[in-house]
């Protein structure tokens, strides 16, 4: 779809690559190619979001509504013990 | 694309299928450039890219046996890449996108063509309208007009149909001529405030 025509579409053709460290590249490229040869494991993105989710929203959220539960219980209990 | 670059890529698919380290070399020194381009373009900002990238290629390397032999290699990787940035960008509406800062570090720039000296002003100026323009037209027009896919390749790597590909192209390419429009305005302006 590139044109020869539309000046907008070929000032973006002409948009130069984007320099990158050669080291990271490099170190990405060896990484990547351990993993492919199956002598590295790389976690699944999606494990690791999903365990920074249980982690930082799911479990707090499990814990606090324990609490609460725990908490109103109590106040039931002594209401019934003391005001009853 | 040349017919002999497709054939190169065949060949490239064919390693990758049978894990050759050899094969995953040459590809990643051929693409990972554009790769990275298009993601710090597309992200908007180099630390965000950064981990794209490292989730592309990650993947990449995890599911090449599995790539069908008629895999048109060059979309195929861009749309691994795409796939991550969209992926990024749902967990980050969320706020459980690993790179949490991103949300309050100040906007990076991005490649600073002022530092390119073959770089034109126009060109420069095409880059900012591109970090100003919606994320779904930044993505087809550098898909299209930047990387060079036709309008199929780009509805593949995109996940629509063909014409809404177009569609979505003419759109993009409409609010970014908008956005280039408003900016020079803005320049007129300024400098006959300063004359006066």
């Amino acid at each position: 779809m590139r044109s020869t025509e539309d000046p907008i579409l070929n000032d973006l053709a002409a948009l130069p690559e984007v320099p990158r460290d050669a080291a990271a590249a490099e170190a990405l490229r060896r990484r990547a190619r351990l993993v492919l040869v199956g002598e590295a494991s790389e976690p699944n993105p999606l494990f690791v979001r999903l365990s920074f989710a249980w982690s930082a929203a799911v479990l707090p959220a499990l814990l606090l509504g324990f609490g609460t539960a725990y908490a109103w219980a109590s106040t039931r209990l002594l209401e019934q013990i003391f005001l009853a | 694309m040349r017919a002999d670059v497709v054939r190169a890529d065949a060949a490239l698919v064919a390693g990758l299928r049978r894990r050759d380290p050899r094969a995953f070399d040459e590809v990643y020194t051929r693409y990972q450039g554009r790769i990275w381009s298009f993601l710090v373009r597309l992200a908007g900002r180099r630390d965000v890219a950064e981990d794209l990238v490292q989730e592309t290629w990650m993947q990449v390397a995890r599911y090449a046996e599995r790539l069908d032999e008629n895999t048109d290699l060059r979309a195929w990787l861009f749309t691994v890449a795409r796939n991550r940035h969209r992926s990024h960008r749902r967990w980050a509406l969320l706020g459980w996108a690993r790179s949490e800062p991103m949300d309050v570090e100040p906007e990076d720039p991005g490649p600073d063509l002022e530092d390119t000296t073959a770089a034109r002003a126009e060109v420069a100026l095409v880059h900012e309208g591109l970090q100003a323009i919606g994320a779904a037209h930044r993505e087809v027009l550098l898909l299209s007009a930047v990387e060079g896919f036709d309008a199929p390749q780009v509805a593949a790597v995109i996940g629509i149909r063909e014409d809404a590909a177009r569609k979505r192209l003419s759109r993009a390419r409409a609010e970014l001529a908008a956005w280039l429009e408003t900016r020079e305005a803005g320049k007129r302006n300024e400098i006959q405030g300063v004359r006066r």
